[in-house]
Protein backbone atom coordinates (compact mmCIF):
# COMPACT_ATOMS: atom_id res chain seq x y z
CA UNK A 1 0.00 0.00 0.00
CA UNK A 2 1.38 3.34 -0.76
CA UNK A 3 0.88 6.31 1.37
CA UNK A 4 0.09 8.29 -1.50
CA UNK A 5 -3.05 6.49 -2.94
CA UNK A 6 -4.58 6.48 0.19
CA UNK A 7 -7.72 8.52 -1.05
CA UNK A 8 -11.21 8.03 0.60
CA UNK A 9 -13.80 5.68 -1.29
CA UNK A 10 -15.99 8.98 -1.53
CA UNK A 11 -13.72 11.26 -2.48
CA UNK A 12 -15.20 11.11 -5.63
CA UNK A 13 -18.92 10.47 -6.40
CA UNK A 14 -19.58 8.37 -9.64
CA UNK A 15 -21.81 11.12 -11.41
CA UNK A 16 -24.71 12.75 -10.53
CA UNK A 17 -26.19 9.28 -10.77
CA UNK A 18 -25.16 6.08 -12.14
CA UNK A 19 -26.00 4.85 -15.68
CA UNK A 20 -29.08 2.74 -15.28
CA UNK A 21 -28.30 -1.27 -14.97
CA UNK A 22 -29.82 -1.70 -18.79
CA UNK A 23 -28.47 -2.09 -22.01
CA UNK A 24 -27.04 0.72 -23.61
CA UNK A 25 -25.57 1.53 -27.08
CA UNK A 26 -22.80 3.49 -28.80
CA UNK A 27 -24.19 6.34 -30.72
CA UNK A 28 -22.91 6.44 -34.22
CA UNK A 29 -22.52 9.57 -36.42
CA UNK A 30 -24.98 7.74 -39.18
CA UNK A 31 -27.82 6.91 -36.67
CA UNK A 32 -28.29 10.30 -34.38
CA UNK A 33 -30.96 11.17 -37.25
CA UNK A 34 -33.15 8.00 -36.56
CA UNK A 35 -32.11 7.58 -32.95
CA UNK A 36 -33.64 11.54 -32.45
CA UNK A 37 -36.68 10.58 -34.40
CA UNK A 38 -37.52 7.46 -33.03
CA UNK A 39 -35.99 7.90 -29.32
CA UNK A 40 -35.29 3.83 -29.06
CA UNK A 41 -36.02 2.17 -25.84
CA UNK A 42 -32.10 2.16 -24.74
CA UNK A 43 -31.13 2.57 -21.01
CA UNK A 44 -28.48 4.86 -22.07
CA UNK A 45 -25.87 6.02 -25.33
CA UNK A 46 -21.93 5.97 -24.94
CA UNK A 47 -19.82 8.27 -26.79
CA UNK A 48 -15.68 8.73 -27.49
CA UNK A 49 -14.98 11.87 -26.09
CA UNK A 50 -12.29 12.37 -28.62
CA UNK A 51 -15.07 12.72 -30.78
CA UNK A 52 -17.08 15.35 -29.61
CA UNK A 53 -13.52 17.49 -29.13
CA UNK A 54 -14.64 19.69 -32.10
CA UNK A 55 -16.14 23.76 -31.48
CA UNK A 56 -19.52 23.37 -32.98
CA UNK A 57 -21.52 21.63 -35.85
CA UNK A 58 -23.83 18.51 -36.15
CA UNK A 59 -22.09 16.58 -33.42
CA UNK A 60 -22.52 18.87 -30.50
CA UNK A 61 -26.05 19.71 -31.86
CA UNK A 62 -26.91 16.03 -32.00
CA UNK A 63 -25.86 15.07 -28.65
CA UNK A 64 -27.01 17.84 -26.82
CA UNK A 65 -30.83 16.48 -27.60
CA UNK A 66 -30.04 12.97 -26.86
CA UNK A 67 -28.65 13.96 -23.67
CA UNK A 68 -31.78 15.60 -23.02
CA UNK A 69 -33.27 12.19 -23.53
CA UNK A 70 -30.69 9.37 -22.14
CA UNK A 71 -27.91 8.92 -20.07
CA UNK A 72 -24.57 9.40 -21.00
CA UNK A 73 -21.60 7.24 -20.88
CA UNK A 74 -18.40 9.22 -21.68
CA UNK A 75 -15.87 6.47 -23.10
CA UNK A 76 -11.89 8.03 -23.47
CA UNK A 77 -9.74 6.55 -26.00
CA UNK A 78 -7.01 8.70 -25.71
CA UNK A 79 -6.07 10.11 -22.44
CA UNK A 80 -2.87 7.18 -22.50
CA UNK A 81 -3.07 6.18 -18.43
CA UNK A 82 -1.28 3.54 -19.03
CA UNK A 83 1.76 5.95 -20.91
CA UNK A 84 4.68 7.55 -19.24
CA UNK A 85 3.20 11.03 -19.12
CA UNK A 86 -0.28 12.32 -19.00
CA UNK A 87 -1.13 14.70 -21.43
CA UNK A 88 -2.44 17.75 -19.03
CA UNK A 89 -3.81 19.67 -21.72
CA UNK A 90 -6.22 16.39 -23.46
CA UNK A 91 -7.10 16.05 -19.60
CA UNK A 92 -8.16 20.01 -19.50
CA UNK A 93 -10.25 19.23 -22.99
CA UNK A 94 -11.93 16.27 -21.20
CA UNK A 95 -12.76 18.11 -18.33
CA UNK A 96 -14.38 20.85 -20.63
CA UNK A 97 -16.48 18.01 -22.31
CA UNK A 98 -17.51 16.63 -18.75
CA UNK A 99 -18.39 20.08 -17.61
CA UNK A 100 -20.46 20.86 -20.62
CA UNK A 101 -22.52 16.86 -20.81
CA UNK A 102 -22.48 16.16 -17.56
CA UNK A 103 -22.01 12.32 -18.33
CA UNK A 104 -23.24 9.90 -15.94
CA UNK A 105 -19.83 7.78 -17.10
CA UNK A 106 -16.80 8.73 -17.73
CA UNK A 107 -14.06 5.75 -18.66
CA UNK A 108 -10.37 4.50 -19.83
CA UNK A 109 -8.52 2.44 -20.65
CA UNK A 110 -6.16 0.20 -18.68
CA UNK A 111 -3.73 0.66 -22.06
CA UNK A 112 -1.21 3.21 -23.58
CA UNK A 113 -1.74 5.29 -27.33
CA UNK A 114 0.71 7.85 -26.63
CA UNK A 115 4.52 8.48 -26.85
CA UNK A 116 7.04 10.94 -27.43
CA UNK A 117 4.53 12.78 -28.70
CA UNK A 118 2.90 10.68 -30.96
CA UNK A 119 -0.45 9.37 -30.90
CA UNK A 120 -0.25 5.64 -31.98
CA UNK A 121 -4.75 5.46 -32.11
CA UNK A 122 -4.73 2.14 -30.83
CA UNK A 123 -5.07 0.61 -26.80
CA UNK A 124 -1.20 -0.77 -26.28
CA UNK A 125 -0.14 -2.80 -23.40
CA UNK A 126 1.75 -2.41 -20.42
CA UNK A 127 4.25 -4.42 -18.15
CA UNK A 128 2.52 -5.18 -15.18
CA UNK A 129 4.90 -4.09 -12.22
CA UNK A 130 5.58 -2.41 -9.30
CA UNK A 131 6.63 0.80 -11.68
CA UNK A 132 3.78 0.92 -13.87
CA UNK A 133 1.00 0.32 -10.99
CA UNK A 134 2.52 3.84 -9.28
CA UNK A 135 2.27 5.58 -12.42
CA UNK A 136 -1.45 3.86 -13.65
CA UNK A 137 -2.57 4.59 -10.19
CA UNK A 138 -1.06 8.31 -10.67
CA UNK A 139 -2.81 9.13 -13.52
CA UNK A 140 -5.97 8.02 -12.33
CA UNK A 141 -5.52 10.00 -9.26
CA UNK A 142 -5.26 13.07 -11.22
CA UNK A 143 -8.18 12.26 -13.82
CA UNK A 144 -10.20 12.11 -10.73
CA UNK A 145 -9.22 14.71 -8.50
CA UNK A 146 -9.39 16.99 -11.72
CA UNK A 147 -13.01 15.47 -13.18
CA UNK A 148 -14.12 15.74 -9.85
CA UNK A 149 -15.34 12.44 -9.93
CA UNK A 150 -14.57 8.35 -10.05
CA UNK A 151 -13.62 7.17 -13.36
CA UNK A 152 -13.57 3.73 -15.21
CA UNK A 153 -11.38 1.44 -15.50
CA UNK A 154 -11.35 -0.78 -18.55
CA UNK A 155 -9.68 -4.45 -18.87
CA UNK A 156 -7.79 -4.46 -22.34
CA UNK A 157 -7.63 -6.76 -24.90
CA UNK A 158 -4.44 -7.86 -25.12
CA UNK A 159 -1.97 -9.99 -27.56
CA UNK A 160 1.28 -10.65 -25.95
CA UNK A 161 2.31 -10.08 -22.64
CA UNK A 162 5.59 -8.99 -20.70
CA UNK A 163 8.42 -11.02 -19.01
CA UNK A 164 9.03 -7.96 -16.98
CA UNK A 165 5.23 -8.04 -14.97
CA UNK A 166 5.42 -9.15 -11.66
CA UNK A 167 1.85 -8.95 -11.40
CA UNK A 168 -1.37 -10.56 -12.90
CA UNK A 169 -3.57 -8.64 -14.96
CA UNK A 170 -6.44 -8.79 -12.52
CA UNK A 171 -4.44 -8.56 -9.66
CA UNK A 172 -3.07 -5.55 -11.24
CA UNK A 173 -6.76 -3.87 -11.41
CA UNK A 174 -7.55 -5.15 -8.39
CA UNK A 175 -4.78 -3.03 -6.75
CA UNK A 176 -5.78 0.20 -9.20
CA UNK A 177 -9.24 0.02 -8.71
CA UNK A 178 -8.26 -0.19 -4.81
CA UNK A 179 -5.69 2.41 -4.41
CA UNK A 180 -7.29 4.97 -6.55
CA UNK A 181 -10.96 4.21 -5.72
CA UNK A 182 -11.80 4.21 -9.16
CA UNK A 183 -13.88 1.84 -10.64
CA UNK A 184 -13.99 -1.03 -13.02
CA UNK A 185 -15.30 -0.79 -16.38
CA UNK A 186 -15.55 -4.72 -17.26
CA UNK A 187 -15.81 -5.26 -20.63
CA UNK A 188 -16.49 -8.59 -21.10
CA UNK A 189 -15.55 -9.60 -24.67
CA UNK A 190 -11.57 -8.23 -23.87
CA UNK A 191 -11.87 -11.02 -20.81
CA UNK A 192 -12.83 -13.42 -23.35
CA UNK A 193 -10.22 -12.57 -26.06
CA UNK A 194 -7.44 -11.74 -23.56
CA UNK A 195 -7.69 -15.04 -21.58
CA UNK A 196 -8.32 -17.27 -24.60
CA UNK A 197 -5.02 -15.52 -26.24
CA UNK A 198 -3.32 -16.19 -23.12
CA UNK A 199 -4.68 -19.23 -22.33
CA UNK A 200 -5.80 -18.43 -18.95
CA UNK A 201 -9.07 -19.61 -17.60
CA UNK A 202 -11.50 -17.16 -17.96
CA UNK A 203 -13.83 -17.50 -15.48
CA UNK A 204 -11.48 -17.71 -12.46
CA UNK A 205 -9.78 -14.25 -14.17
CA UNK A 206 -13.08 -12.94 -13.87
CA UNK A 207 -13.90 -13.64 -10.21
CA UNK A 208 -10.55 -12.04 -9.40
CA UNK A 209 -11.40 -9.05 -10.59
CA UNK A 210 -13.08 -6.33 -8.39
CA UNK A 211 -16.65 -7.32 -9.57
CA UNK A 212 -18.15 -4.77 -6.45
CA UNK A 213 -16.21 -1.55 -8.50
CA UNK A 214 -18.59 -2.61 -11.85
CA UNK A 215 -20.06 0.62 -13.43
CA UNK A 216 -20.31 -0.98 -16.52
CA UNK A 217 -20.21 -3.42 -18.76
CA UNK A 218 -18.96 -3.50 -22.44
CA UNK A 219 -19.96 -6.45 -25.04
CA UNK A 220 -18.49 -7.04 -28.42
CA UNK A 221 -17.61 -8.96 -31.48
CA UNK A 222 -14.27 -10.24 -31.83
CA UNK A 223 -12.36 -11.57 -35.02
CA UNK A 224 -10.21 -14.45 -35.54
CA UNK A 225 -6.50 -14.90 -37.21
CA UNK A 226 -4.29 -18.07 -37.48
CA UNK A 227 -0.96 -17.14 -36.07
CA UNK A 228 2.60 -18.28 -37.22
CA UNK A 229 2.52 -21.64 -35.47
CA UNK A 230 -1.29 -22.59 -36.54
CA UNK A 231 -2.99 -21.46 -33.16
CA UNK A 232 -6.45 -18.93 -33.23
CA UNK A 233 -5.57 -16.12 -32.32
CA UNK A 234 -8.87 -13.91 -31.11
CA UNK A 235 -8.81 -10.34 -32.16
CA UNK A 236 -11.30 -7.55 -30.50
CA UNK A 237 -12.26 -5.92 -33.75
CA UNK A 238 -15.76 -4.48 -32.05
CA UNK A 239 -17.11 -5.35 -35.99
CA UNK A 240 -19.77 -7.97 -35.58
CA UNK A 241 -22.36 -9.46 -32.83
CA UNK A 242 -20.88 -10.46 -29.77
CA UNK A 243 -20.30 -14.14 -29.76
CA UNK A 244 -22.58 -16.76 -28.29
CA UNK A 245 -19.08 -17.77 -25.86
CA UNK A 246 -19.34 -13.62 -24.98
CA UNK A 247 -22.92 -13.95 -23.89
CA UNK A 248 -22.35 -16.64 -21.71
CA UNK A 249 -19.59 -15.22 -20.55
CA UNK A 250 -21.39 -12.11 -19.81
CA UNK A 251 -24.42 -14.28 -18.08
CA UNK A 252 -21.89 -15.35 -15.30
CA UNK A 253 -20.36 -12.19 -14.76
CA UNK A 254 -24.28 -10.90 -14.21
CA UNK A 255 -24.34 -13.97 -11.73
CA UNK A 256 -21.57 -12.65 -9.67
CA UNK A 257 -21.90 -8.99 -10.03
CA UNK A 258 -25.93 -8.94 -10.24
CA UNK A 259 -26.97 -6.65 -13.00
CA UNK A 260 -25.41 -3.98 -14.42
CA UNK A 261 -25.22 -0.79 -16.96
CA UNK A 262 -24.70 -3.03 -20.15
CA UNK A 263 -23.21 -1.30 -23.58
CA UNK A 264 -23.18 -3.04 -27.29
CA UNK A 265 -19.93 -1.75 -28.60
CA UNK A 266 -19.82 -1.81 -32.40
CA UNK A 267 -17.47 0.75 -34.16
CA UNK A 268 -16.37 -1.00 -37.29
CA UNK A 269 -18.64 -1.99 -40.33
CA UNK A 270 -21.70 -0.29 -38.47
CA UNK A 271 -24.49 -1.92 -38.81
CA UNK A 272 -28.47 -0.31 -39.21
CA UNK A 273 -29.54 0.75 -36.02
CA UNK A 274 -31.89 -2.32 -35.79
CA UNK A 275 -29.50 -4.78 -35.50
CA UNK A 276 -27.74 -2.95 -32.66
CA UNK A 277 -31.16 -2.71 -30.75
CA UNK A 278 -31.93 -6.02 -31.45
CA UNK A 279 -28.33 -6.78 -29.74
CA UNK A 280 -29.31 -4.41 -26.60
CA UNK A 281 -32.50 -6.48 -26.33
CA UNK A 282 -30.80 -9.37 -26.02
CA UNK A 283 -28.64 -8.01 -23.43
CA UNK A 284 -31.73 -6.52 -21.59
CA UNK A 285 -33.13 -9.89 -21.54
CA UNK A 286 -30.49 -11.38 -19.41
CA UNK A 287 -30.13 -8.47 -17.26
CA UNK A 288 -34.02 -9.44 -16.15
CA UNK A 289 -33.53 -12.89 -15.89
CA UNK A 290 -33.48 -14.41 -12.01
CA UNK A 291 -29.72 -15.25 -12.26
CA UNK A 292 -28.60 -11.32 -12.65
CA UNK A 293 -30.98 -10.34 -9.81
CA UNK A 294 -29.31 -13.18 -7.47
CA UNK A 295 -26.00 -11.83 -7.08
CA UNK A 296 -24.41 -11.02 -4.36
CA UNK A 297 -21.42 -9.05 -5.25
CA UNK B 1 11.42 -3.59 -22.84
CA UNK B 2 10.53 -0.21 -22.99
CA UNK B 3 7.96 1.43 -24.36
CA UNK B 4 10.36 3.19 -27.06
CA UNK B 5 11.75 -0.24 -27.50
CA UNK B 6 7.62 -1.29 -28.02
CA UNK B 7 6.50 2.05 -30.41
CA UNK B 8 9.88 1.78 -32.30
CA UNK B 9 8.69 -1.88 -33.67
CA UNK B 10 5.37 -0.56 -34.29
CA UNK B 11 6.82 1.71 -36.81
CA UNK B 12 9.08 -0.49 -38.09
CA UNK B 13 8.85 -4.64 -38.52
CA UNK B 14 11.35 -5.26 -35.63
CA UNK B 15 10.69 -7.60 -33.00
CA UNK B 16 11.63 -6.88 -29.60
CA UNK B 17 12.89 -9.08 -26.99
CA UNK B 18 10.67 -9.18 -23.43
CA UNK B 19 7.42 -10.70 -24.69
CA UNK B 20 5.66 -13.71 -23.88
CA UNK B 21 2.93 -15.26 -25.33
CA UNK B 22 0.53 -17.52 -23.14
CA UNK B 23 0.01 -20.13 -26.35
CA UNK B 24 4.00 -20.55 -27.05
CA UNK B 25 2.84 -18.49 -29.86
CA UNK B 26 5.17 -16.64 -32.27
CA UNK B 27 5.99 -12.87 -31.19
CA UNK B 28 5.98 -11.58 -34.15
CA UNK B 29 2.87 -12.53 -35.31
CA UNK B 30 1.20 -11.01 -32.33
CA UNK B 31 3.20 -8.07 -32.25
CA UNK B 32 1.68 -7.38 -35.87
CA UNK B 33 -1.79 -7.29 -34.64
CA UNK B 34 -0.60 -4.01 -32.51
CA UNK B 35 0.90 -2.48 -35.47
CA UNK B 36 -2.08 -3.91 -38.31
CA UNK B 37 -4.27 -1.53 -35.44
CA UNK B 38 -2.22 1.63 -35.90
CA UNK B 39 -2.15 1.52 -39.35
CA UNK B 40 -5.14 0.22 -40.33
CA UNK B 41 -7.26 2.64 -37.77
CA UNK B 42 -5.43 5.42 -39.17
CA UNK B 43 -5.96 4.79 -42.89
CA UNK B 44 -9.05 4.13 -42.28
CA UNK B 45 -9.02 7.91 -40.67
CA UNK B 46 -7.46 9.37 -43.69
CA UNK B 47 -10.26 7.36 -45.82
CA UNK B 48 -12.89 8.48 -43.92
CA UNK B 49 -11.76 11.89 -44.60
CA UNK B 50 -10.66 12.13 -47.99
CA UNK B 51 -13.04 10.50 -49.67
CA UNK B 52 -12.99 12.09 -53.36
CA UNK B 53 -9.21 11.93 -53.02
CA UNK B 54 -9.13 8.62 -52.22
CA UNK B 55 -11.88 7.78 -55.51
CA UNK B 56 -9.53 9.92 -57.89
CA UNK B 57 -6.55 7.11 -57.60
CA UNK B 58 -8.03 4.24 -56.09
CA UNK B 59 -8.45 2.64 -53.10
CA UNK B 60 -5.26 0.44 -53.15
CA UNK B 61 -3.10 3.56 -54.48
CA UNK B 62 -4.46 5.90 -51.36
CA UNK B 63 -3.53 3.15 -48.63
CA UNK B 64 -0.54 2.81 -49.81
CA UNK B 65 0.13 6.85 -50.04
CA UNK B 66 -1.65 6.87 -46.90
CA UNK B 67 0.86 4.51 -44.98
CA UNK B 68 3.59 6.28 -45.85
CA UNK B 69 2.04 9.32 -44.71
CA UNK B 70 1.85 7.80 -41.72
CA UNK B 71 4.80 6.21 -41.30
CA UNK B 72 6.55 9.73 -42.01
CA UNK B 73 4.17 11.93 -40.22
CA UNK B 74 1.89 9.91 -37.48
CA UNK B 75 -0.79 12.16 -35.30
CA UNK B 76 0.78 14.27 -32.58
CA UNK B 77 -2.30 14.30 -30.93
CA UNK B 78 -5.42 12.33 -30.07
CA UNK B 79 -7.68 14.51 -31.90
CA UNK B 80 -7.79 12.68 -34.61
CA UNK B 81 -10.78 14.78 -36.76
CA UNK B 82 -7.98 17.03 -37.67
CA UNK B 83 -5.25 14.34 -38.64
CA UNK B 84 -3.67 14.88 -42.12
CA UNK B 85 -5.26 18.30 -42.00
CA UNK B 86 -3.61 22.10 -41.81
CA UNK B 87 -1.23 23.53 -43.66
CA UNK B 88 1.86 22.44 -41.81
CA UNK B 89 3.82 19.91 -42.97
CA UNK B 90 2.32 17.25 -41.11
CA UNK B 91 -0.93 18.17 -43.55
CA UNK B 92 -1.88 15.26 -46.01
CA UNK B 93 -2.78 18.16 -48.77
CA UNK B 94 1.10 19.00 -48.67
CA UNK B 95 2.50 15.16 -48.80
CA UNK B 96 0.45 14.59 -51.74
CA UNK B 97 1.28 17.69 -53.46
CA UNK B 98 4.98 16.25 -52.84
CA UNK B 99 4.19 12.93 -53.45
CA UNK B 100 6.03 12.18 -56.60
CA UNK B 101 3.96 8.91 -57.85
CA UNK B 102 0.94 11.31 -57.12
CA UNK B 103 2.31 13.40 -59.82
CA UNK B 104 0.25 11.98 -63.07
CA UNK B 105 -3.09 13.50 -60.95
CA UNK B 106 -1.87 16.81 -60.76
CA UNK B 107 -5.33 18.44 -59.07
CA UNK B 108 -5.31 15.59 -56.19
CA UNK B 109 -3.64 18.12 -53.82
CA UNK B 110 -6.43 20.40 -54.07
CA UNK B 111 -9.10 18.24 -54.08
CA UNK B 112 -7.80 17.19 -51.00
CA UNK B 113 -7.54 20.72 -49.68
CA UNK B 114 -11.22 20.98 -50.38
CA UNK B 115 -12.35 17.88 -48.56
CA UNK B 116 -10.01 19.13 -45.61
CA UNK B 117 -12.07 22.75 -46.05
CA UNK B 118 -15.15 20.67 -45.59
CA UNK B 119 -14.39 18.83 -42.57
CA UNK B 120 -13.01 22.18 -40.82
CA UNK B 121 -16.52 23.72 -42.07
CA UNK B 122 -18.54 20.77 -40.42
CA UNK B 123 -16.73 20.91 -37.45
CA UNK B 124 -16.46 24.77 -36.99
CA UNK B 125 -18.16 26.97 -34.33
CA UNK B 126 -21.59 27.07 -33.66
CA UNK B 127 -22.38 31.17 -34.52
CA UNK B 128 -25.62 32.72 -34.95
CA UNK B 129 -26.31 34.42 -38.16
CA UNK B 130 -28.07 38.24 -38.19
CA UNK B 131 -31.56 38.24 -38.69
CA UNK B 132 -31.96 39.12 -42.25
CA UNK B 133 -33.97 42.65 -41.10
CA UNK B 134 -31.23 44.08 -39.14
CA UNK B 135 -29.02 43.23 -42.50
CA UNK B 136 -30.87 44.95 -44.99
CA UNK B 137 -31.99 48.27 -42.66
CA UNK B 138 -28.26 48.22 -41.99
CA UNK B 139 -26.90 47.48 -45.54
CA UNK B 140 -29.31 50.36 -46.26
CA UNK B 141 -27.48 52.91 -44.43
CA UNK B 142 -23.72 53.58 -44.65
CA UNK B 143 -22.93 50.89 -46.53
CA UNK B 144 -19.00 52.08 -47.29
CA UNK B 145 -17.82 51.88 -43.70
CA UNK B 146 -19.42 48.37 -42.76
CA UNK B 147 -17.37 45.69 -41.81
CA UNK B 148 -18.79 42.47 -41.93
CA UNK B 149 -17.88 39.08 -39.93
CA UNK B 150 -18.33 35.94 -41.61
CA UNK B 151 -19.83 32.29 -39.68
CA UNK B 152 -15.87 30.44 -39.04
CA UNK B 153 -16.97 27.66 -41.47
CA UNK B 154 -16.07 30.17 -44.54
CA UNK B 155 -13.50 29.69 -46.29
CA UNK B 156 -12.40 30.44 -50.15
CA UNK B 157 -10.21 28.06 -52.18
CA UNK B 158 -8.63 29.45 -55.61
CA UNK B 159 -7.24 26.74 -57.71
CA UNK B 160 -5.72 26.42 -61.29
CA UNK B 161 -7.80 23.06 -60.86
CA UNK B 162 -11.58 22.16 -60.98
CA UNK B 163 -11.87 21.05 -57.44
CA UNK B 164 -15.64 22.12 -56.81
CA UNK B 165 -16.72 20.11 -60.36
CA UNK B 166 -14.18 17.10 -59.69
CA UNK B 167 -15.83 17.08 -55.97
CA UNK B 168 -19.71 17.54 -57.63
CA UNK B 169 -18.90 14.99 -59.96
CA UNK B 170 -18.08 12.47 -57.21
CA UNK B 171 -21.03 12.79 -55.54
CA UNK B 172 -23.41 12.73 -59.04
CA UNK B 173 -24.41 16.38 -59.07
CA UNK B 174 -22.19 17.20 -62.36
CA UNK B 175 -21.61 14.22 -64.81
CA UNK B 176 -17.40 13.70 -65.17
CA UNK B 177 -17.54 13.42 -68.89
CA UNK B 178 -18.31 16.97 -68.17
CA UNK B 179 -15.58 18.02 -66.51
CA UNK B 180 -12.60 19.80 -67.57
CA UNK B 181 -10.19 19.17 -64.46
CA UNK B 182 -7.77 21.92 -65.42
CA UNK B 183 -9.84 24.57 -66.03
CA UNK B 184 -9.87 27.35 -62.63
CA UNK B 185 -12.50 27.05 -60.30
CA UNK B 186 -13.00 29.17 -56.79
CA UNK B 187 -14.71 27.16 -54.62
CA UNK B 188 -16.63 29.02 -51.68
CA UNK B 189 -16.96 26.29 -48.64
CA UNK B 190 -19.63 27.19 -45.32
CA UNK B 191 -21.61 25.44 -42.92
CA UNK B 192 -25.24 26.35 -43.36
CA UNK B 193 -27.22 25.30 -39.97
CA UNK B 194 -25.81 21.72 -40.35
CA UNK B 195 -25.11 21.26 -44.21
CA UNK B 196 -21.98 21.63 -45.56
CA UNK B 197 -22.25 23.37 -49.24
CA UNK B 198 -19.23 23.65 -51.68
CA UNK B 199 -20.20 26.07 -54.09
CA UNK B 200 -18.72 27.81 -56.73
CA UNK B 201 -17.77 31.19 -57.61
CA UNK B 202 -16.01 33.82 -59.96
CA UNK B 203 -12.46 34.50 -59.15
CA UNK B 204 -14.02 38.94 -58.35
CA UNK B 205 -16.60 37.54 -55.81
CA UNK B 206 -13.78 35.30 -54.69
CA UNK B 207 -11.65 38.27 -54.18
CA UNK B 208 -14.64 39.87 -52.44
CA UNK B 209 -15.70 37.68 -49.91
CA UNK B 210 -11.56 37.03 -48.95
CA UNK B 211 -11.29 40.59 -47.99
CA UNK B 212 -14.45 41.04 -45.81
CA UNK B 213 -13.63 37.55 -43.79
CA UNK B 214 -10.03 39.82 -43.88
CA UNK B 215 -11.85 42.53 -42.00
CA UNK B 216 -11.77 45.06 -44.41
CA UNK B 217 -14.78 46.88 -44.80
CA UNK B 218 -17.11 46.62 -47.85
CA UNK B 219 -16.06 49.70 -49.47
CA UNK B 220 -12.27 48.12 -49.03
CA UNK B 221 -13.09 44.60 -50.45
CA UNK B 222 -15.37 46.37 -53.69
CA UNK B 223 -12.13 47.98 -54.20
CA UNK B 224 -10.15 44.88 -54.19
CA UNK B 225 -12.90 42.69 -56.29
CA UNK B 226 -13.70 45.61 -59.10
CA UNK B 227 -10.96 45.21 -61.00
CA UNK B 228 -12.30 41.52 -61.99
CA UNK B 229 -15.24 41.94 -64.96
CA UNK B 230 -17.12 39.05 -63.28
CA UNK B 231 -17.75 40.41 -59.99
CA UNK B 232 -21.18 41.20 -59.04
CA UNK B 233 -21.43 42.88 -55.37
CA UNK B 234 -25.16 41.95 -55.17
CA UNK B 235 -24.87 38.34 -56.02
CA UNK B 236 -21.72 38.03 -53.62
CA UNK B 237 -23.68 39.81 -50.69
CA UNK B 238 -27.28 38.05 -51.42
CA UNK B 239 -25.10 34.65 -51.59
CA UNK B 240 -23.64 34.85 -48.08
CA UNK B 241 -27.33 36.37 -46.63
CA UNK B 242 -28.76 33.23 -48.01
CA UNK B 243 -26.59 30.82 -46.37
CA UNK B 244 -26.34 32.69 -43.05
CA UNK B 245 -22.77 33.43 -43.46
CA UNK B 246 -23.06 37.16 -41.64
CA UNK B 247 -22.93 36.90 -38.47
CA UNK B 248 -21.94 40.31 -37.54
CA UNK B 249 -21.80 43.70 -38.81
CA UNK B 250 -20.42 47.13 -37.47
CA UNK B 251 -20.43 50.73 -38.59
CA UNK B 252 -17.30 52.92 -37.97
Amino acid sequence: MNASHSIQRSAFPSGRANLPARAGLGLKVQHSGMVLESLPDVGFFEVHAENYLVDGGPFHRHLTRIRESYPLSLHGVGLSIGGESLDTAHLERIAALVNRYQPQSFSEHLAWSSHGGVFYNDLLPLAYTGETLQRVCNHIDRVQTRLRRRMLLENPATYIEFVDSTYTEAEFITEVTRRTACGLLLDVNNVYVSCANHRRDMHRYLRTLPLDRIGEIHLAGFSTEIDGLGNTLHIDTHGSEVADAVWQLYEYALGLAGPQPTLIEWDNAVPALDVLLAQARQADAMLRAPSAKLACA
Amino acid sequence: MNTTAFTSALLSTNTPDGLRMGNASDPATRLAVYRNNVFASLTNVLADSFPVTRALVGEEFFRCMAQQFIRLHPPRSPLLVRYGMGADEDSLVVFIANFPPAAGVPYLSDVAKLEAARIHAYHAADETPLEHKALTSALNSSVEQVRIRLHPSVQILASPFAIASLWFAHHGIVDISSVDPYSPEQALVLRDELDVLVLTISPGDATFINSVHRGETLQQAVSAAESHSDFDLTRAMQGLIRHRAIIHLSTE
